[in-house]
């Protein structure tokens, strides 16, 4: 049983020391454990910032220390996700996609944008955007064929 | 402040198979250029976790049914439901499906239409339709509870 720390540096220079078996999770921590040599601050993340990395790790932590054994287990885990997610507003859910993403964490990456995803569920165009913060920016012919699309979509 | 637009595409992509309602996705596509540039032409195509070609068929086209009997024809070869969310305006869903079957540089490989049709359906009654070319609407598939009419759906 492997109990090796592992110290990640976030871009504002903020250390996390976890478990390897926690790190490791991470595909592209992974590789750089293997394939570079260690600042002797830590491996460095320079495009995570500490707010998102702190959520990174509360996550893997998480899920690296409770391997379901059971249906039950599983639903608690689960619940657990759901209530990771609530805490989030919609900022840090959008950094932490692109961190998910860049440290290439599979699940974490699926629960969050199943979360961006469940939240556009029953919105409207103009809710979503107001949601995202997501400027309109369809020239008027654009928007009457946006319009046409959806015809048959609304009434 | 505008970051979502700018979501890499294969995080896009996650996020577009995810969204499980055709209204959804309609959304998606109608928020923004760079959402809409990324979301393929036919949406309809992306709410099932399944590639096209499918057979669908709705449970009534007159009066039309919100509920569809969907076929897969990838080789996996699954049945499922899916009904349109309230308010599809579902005639002129149906008159947009007649019409883009008629693309005629998308006609399936007739021979093998038949090979997948075989072993769901007594398909004899088809091969008049299939060899007049009108790959895309049959009658009366009796494999389909109460379907009068499907359609067959092409990748975009």
């Amino acid at each position: 049983m492997s109990t090796k720390k592992i110290t990640l540096l976030s871009s504002d220079r903020e250390q996390f020391i976890v478990d390897e078996a926690v790190a490791i999770q991470s595909q592209t921590i992974k590789n750089l454990i293997e394939d570079t040599v260690p600042d002797e601050d830590g491996i460095p993340l320079p495009v995570v910032h500490s707010r998102i990395l702190a959520k990174v790790t509360e996550y893997l932590t998480k899920h690296a220390n409770y391997k379901p054994h059971n249906d039950a287990a599983k639903e608690e885990l689960k619940n657990w996700d759901v209530k990771f997610l609530g805490k989030l507003d919609n900022n840090t859910l959008f950094d932490l996609i692109l961190a998910a993403n860049y440290l290439d964490i599979k699940g974490l990456l699926d629960l969050t944008c199943q979360a961006v995803a469940d939240l556009m569920k029953g919105m409207s165009v103009e809710e979503v955007r107001k949601l995202f913060n997501i400027e309109n920016d369809f020239t008027p012919e654009e928007e009457e064929a946006v319009r046409k699309e959806n015809q048959w979509a609304f009434d | 402040m505008d970051q979502y637009p700018n979501l890499p595409d294969d995080i896009l992509h996650v996020i577009v198979n995810k969204l499980t309602s055709l209204v959804c996705h309609g959304a998606f596509r109608s928020v923004c250029r760079s959402w809409r540039s990324f979301s393929l032409q036919h949406y309809f195509y992306l709410v099932l976790p399944h590639q096209p070609p499918w057979l669908m068929c709705p449970k009534s086209v007159n009066p039309p049914s919100r509920l569809c009997d969907l076929y897969t024809l990838d080789g996996t070869k699954q049945f499922f439901q899916f009904e349109f969310p309230k308010g599809c305006n579902l005639p002129l869903l149906f008159r947009d499906l007649n019409d883009s079957r008629r693309r005629e540089k998308e006609k399936p490989k007739l021979s093998e239409w038949m090979e997948m049709f075989k072993h769901v359906a007594d398909t004899s009654f088809l091969e008049k339709d299939l060899n007049h070319g009108t790959t895309t609407q049959f009658t009366s598939l009796p494999v389909f509870h109460g379907s009068t009419t499907a359609y067959l759906l092409l990748p975009p």
